[in-house]
């Protein structure tokens, strides 16, 4: 007997740590294609993580979800899942996972995709939370990490207190960088937590940051009321629609996955990560009664900007340009600190019925200084004034296997009423051809004098303004081996941009086929060519002309789970630009990275050894990293070289974990590295992380 | 002579017009560098709404437009079929194309008809000819085809008269999977010793696979020999019987079509697609068919 429960637990062991592995990878690959859409280096991408780590810990009920929870974790399609709420409808509960196989709309990578995060049960979850069980069950996660700089930069340099005071080269704090983070869970009901964050360059303790860290960020937060659906206080998330109105954190954009091009909104988060920007600070409530929601937010906080005084009114000041960086580290920067105060309001009624929701929203926003923008043309219908008022609508319906999404959204501003109030929306439609084909079309027209500050709705550009397009998708499976992905995307700028002076328009096209021949192997190959249309940087004459600025991507990446201790990555990506004043410019890297999690073991190990090489920084190259948790980098690699980092896991103690991450570009040819304050001396330009978490 | 005067400030006019019509035709090659235009004017040109909203990857497509497509894709036709197709490119009125297709099959093999008339007065290209297919075995198919090409350009310019041969394959590699090539004047006919100017040369290799009864996917390589490859893509998708939709997707230049086709009573197609260009817009397509089950 008991060597047969010994092996029943070893087996299941097993299946846990496999999919543990499995889950890591699912997180990266959604990180990567977050990666690739900003084409940022430091992007918060906590939230999202967080949610596929709370359900792999608390997988969804089948039996009784909505669906909504299914939408939460952004690996299904709406009409993957509204063909698994009919075949729950028209067959009864589900007795066990190999039903979905059954499903039109369900694959087994899907199947298999989900499977960590979702659970058959026929016995109701207990939604009463009690006192005690809250503190038992509840779960608790502190985080410290430290970032130092290796490397001395110019800004740190020892010079006298009247240069600096004099300087905006140099910065007062540090180099380090500080993080700490403290956060108590029960399962998605309570969340309750708090956020310290020192950039390098900051004071601590003293000077502009007396108060020790520079960011600080607190939430309360409550869900799953019968009439009270949510209750947020402190810093919060807020998403409505589709984001073309109103969106406070990150959104997925254009990727080799054409279902991302939908927005889930899930209308009230609690905000843990450390954008000194993206999030809303006051309170929230999310009110619902049957079929019908409300959501009710309101939020204060300061933010960064430059004022300017007015000359004929010494006590009135003017905001010319707001400042995200979150940066405080010189006085130009302490200047412009927390110069300005952002009131928003806002409120969102959503009907559900079924597969088909329909949501109304308005959000005010004001800010205590007026803005007065120089007039420059390109930017001349950006937000002017004080305050704003946004209204939007938003619906989606799920027919079968069509699935149609869309918002529609108007901007008035008081101070140019009339001049400053434009429309702008989108339609989509999602369709399953076939249970192995599905298709995507995405329609966009944002209209060049329609602005909203936090938005994340689908656009070639930064924002939801000055922009026309049609995109569509397609993902293929051929067999169990082969698969392709792919998409187009026209776009129209109808207003120049920054760096654009006249309407411009361009394209984008990927291709991606897969080849997975069994779970342990994947090659896959990316062809993307973007054409955009920017100044050209030669010319003779006063008027600025634009040109065609195309842009290739070949990638050949291969992933190969060697054992269960060993993954072996490889990738070698390829990039050119071509424009007529710069001529060709080309890119590459090639990387290869190791990982070692035995099972057995309480250490983990990732390795990485690139070498690249590019032209210029326009031709650079963005590469995801694998870092502490909760870090996030996919730095840009230019110039030549190579990099290489090594990061430990250590699980000691049972609930601690520790993480060391050490990493260095080291340059070619070059001896001087980036510029003004951050500027090193020298060929190489090193990393190093040191993260503890104790949570139990 | 009053009226007389008037007539010859028409007929000046006239010759302005489309001369502006001629200066504005090179201009767009010129500014857009837009191969397809010329390619179209040189005697090749896919037909029929059904291949227009697929990108035209039609180049495995079995019906009665393979004259225009593949000569031995219809080779597998059981019934006799015609239809007749219009299109607009960029919804100029100098662009216009009207196309005929037929086919007839015999006791061994099936013999087609086909033609083609593109431009207006001062500039008109008619193609027309014959083909003959065969089905060697259940997955091999040839074809082949003569036509006669006509370039007629006005004011005096004059006329020129042709000969091209076409050459087809289709192979099925299985059920509901195909594969197809063809070449469009293998004989590379020279049009006129001025500048060793030819009719042109167009290679297509493509594929297309059955997902099921309801979907259809083509993907298509096609070198004109003057211009640079394009690849395509097509998706048609039936949702009821009698009704389709199609999509399509093709590079240099980078191009979108859609379009819609119905049929009644399983013997007669109306299809309607288009390709869409950003600089130069819209590129509408309408057929009729007729084909017998």
């Amino acid at each position: 007997m008991r060597p047969l429960v010994l092996t029943l637990f070893l087996v299941g062991f097993r299946t846990v740590f496999l999919l543990g592995q499995d889950k890591t990878d699912i997180i990266q690959q959604r990180i990567e294609f977050i990666s690739e859409r900003y084409q940022s280096e430091n992007i918060d991408l906590t939230t999202i993580i967080e949610q596929l780590n709370y359900f792999y810990q608390n997988p969804i009920n089948l039996n009784e979800t909505d669906g909504s929870e299914l939408e939460d974790l952004g690996l299904l399609t709406t009409i993957q899942i509204s063909d698994f709420l009919r075949h729950r409808k028209l067959f009864g509960k589900y007795i066990t996972m190999y039903e979905l196989q059954s499903l039109t709309f369900w694959d087994l990578e899907t199947i298999q995709l989900v499977r960590p995060f979702v659970r058959i049960d026929d016995k109701l979850d207990n939604i009463h939370i009690s006192f005690k069980e809250a503190i038992r069950q509840g779960k608790f996660d502190l985080f410290l990490r430290y970032q130092p700089t290796v490397e001395k930069k110019a800004g740190y340099a020892k010079v006298s207190d009247s240069v600096r005071a004099s300087s905006n080269n140099y910065y007062y704090g540090n180099s380090d960088h500080y993080y700490t983070r403290f956060r108590y869970t029960y399962k998605t009901n309570i969340s309750i937590g708090f956020t310290g964050e020192k950039d390098p360059g900051e004071q601590f303790f003293k000077g502009a940051q007396k108060n020790g860290f520079d960011f600080y960020s607190a939430h309360a937060f409550f869900k799953g009321g019968k009439y009270i659906r949510g209750v947020a206080l402190g810093d919060y998330q807020v998403q409505i629609g589709q984001g073309i109105g109103f969106w406070s954190s990150y959104a997925f954009g254009k990727t080799a996955d054409i279902a991302t091009a939908k927005r889930t909104a899930i209308p009230l988060k609690a905000y843990t990560s450390v954008d000194e920007n993206r999030f809303m600070r006051g309170a929230a409530v999310d009110l619902g009664y049957k079929n019908f929601e409300m959501l009710l937010f309101a939020s204060s906080k300061r933010t960064d900007g430059s004022t300017i005084a007015d000359s004929s009114y010494a006590d009135l000041q003017y905001t010319s340009t707001l400042d995200l960086s979150g940066l405080h580290r010189t006085n130009s920067e302490f200047k412009r600190r927390n110069t300005l105060r952002e009131n928003i309001a806002g409120a969102n009624v959503n009907y559900r019925l079924g597969l088909f929701r329909i949501g109304a929203s308005g959000i005010y926003q004001e800010y205590d200084k007026p803005f007065v923008k120089a007039e420059k043309l390109y930017s001349q219908f950006d937000f002017r004034g004080k305050n704003q008022l946004n209204f939007s609508t938003d619906y989606s319906f799920n027919f079968k296997n069509v699935c149609l999404f869309g918002e529609v959204a108007k901007a008035y501003n008081d101070s140019l009423i009339g001049k400053n109030s434009g429309w702008a929306m989108m339609h989509g439609a999602l369709i399953s051809l076939d249970s192995r084909v599905s298709f995507g079309l995405v329609y966009r027209d944002y209209q060049r004098d329609y602005f909203s500050f936090y938005n994340a709705g689908f656009s070639e550009g930064s924002n939801t303004q000055n922009e026309r397009g049609l995109y569509s998708g397609i993902k293929m499976k051929f067999n169990s081996k082969w698969s392709m992905n792919g998409y187009v995307d026209l776009f129209k700028f109808p207003w120049m941009k920054y760096g654009v002076d006249a309407p411009s328009q361009g394209h984008e096209f990927l291709l991606q086929p897969i080849y997975k021949p069994n779970k342990i192997f994947e090659i896959y190959f990316r062809f993307r060519q973007q054409l955009r249309q920017k100044n050209s940087s030669n010319y003779i004459g006063a008027v600025t002309p634009i040109e065609d600025y195309i842009q290739r991507n070949y990638r050949l990446n291969l992933s190969y789970v060697i054992s269960e201790a060993f993954t072996f990555k490889s990738r070698i990506e390829f990039l050119t630009i071509n424009s007529h004043s710069k001529g060709f410019q080309k890119g590459m890297i090639m990387t290869q990275d190791l990982m070692w999690k035995p099972k057995s073991s309480p250490l983990d190990v990732s390795l990485r050894y690139a070498l690249f090489d590019t032209d210029s920084y326009d031709t650079r190259i963005y590469s995801y990293e694998n870092n502490a948790l909760y870090v996030f980098a996919v730095p840009a690699y230019y110039y030549k070289g190579s990099r290489a980092y090594i990061l430990l896991r250590y699980s000691f103690l049972r609930h601690c974990d520790l993480w060391v991450r050490y990493g260095y570009f080291l340059y070619n040819n070059r001896f001087i590295i980036s510029s003004g304050a951050e500027q090193i001396n020298g060929s190489r330009k090193s990393d190093l992380v040191v993260q503890l978490r104790i949570s139990f | 002579m009053g009226h007389g005067f008037e007539k010859k400030i028409l007929t000046m006019q006239g010759i302005m017009r489309s001369k502006i019509y001629i200066g504005g035709f090179v201009g767009l090659l010129v500014l857009f560098d837009i191969g397809l235009l010329s390619t179209y004017a040189q005697g090749w040109a896919p037909a029929g709404g059904r291949s227009r909203a697929m990108g035209d990857a039609s180049v495995t497509l079995a019906d009665v437009w393979a004259y225009h497509h593949n000569p031995a894709a219809n080779a597998g036709l059981k019934q006799w079929g015609a239809g007749i197709s219009y299109e607009n490119r960029f919804l100029l009125k100098e662009l216009q194309t009207q196309s005929l297709a037929l086919a007839l099959p015999l006791k061994k093999g099936v013999l087609s008809v086909g033609a083609q008339v593109f431009g207006y007065t001062e500039f008109r290209t008619i193609k027309s000819g014959v083909g003959y297919s065969i089905a060697l075995t259940e997955f091999i198919s040839l074809g082949t085809q003569i036509n006669v090409h006509q370039i007629r350009l006005g004011q005096g310019y004059g006329n020129v008269l042709k000969a091209t041969g076409e050459l087809g394959v289709l192979a099925k590699i299985k059920e509901g999977w195909n594969v197809g090539f063809s070449v469009f004047n293998i004989s590379r006919t020279l049009l006129s010793k001025y500048q060793e100017d030819r009719l042109t040369t167009v290679m297509r290799l493509g594929t297309s696979y059955c997902f099921s009864e309801k979907l259809l996917v083509c993907v298509e390589a096609e070198k004109n020999v003057e211009f640079p490859l394009r690849g395509k893509v097509g998706l048609e998708y039936l949702p009821a019987k009698s009704v389709a939709l199609r999509t399509g997707f093709s590079t240099n230049p980078i191009e979108l079509n859609a379009g819609v086709g119905c049929s009644f009573k399983s013997v007669y197609f109306l299809d309607f697609g288009s390709a869409y260009t950003q600089l130069v817009g819209w590129s509408p397509n309408v057929s009729f068919t007729y084909r017998l089950k």
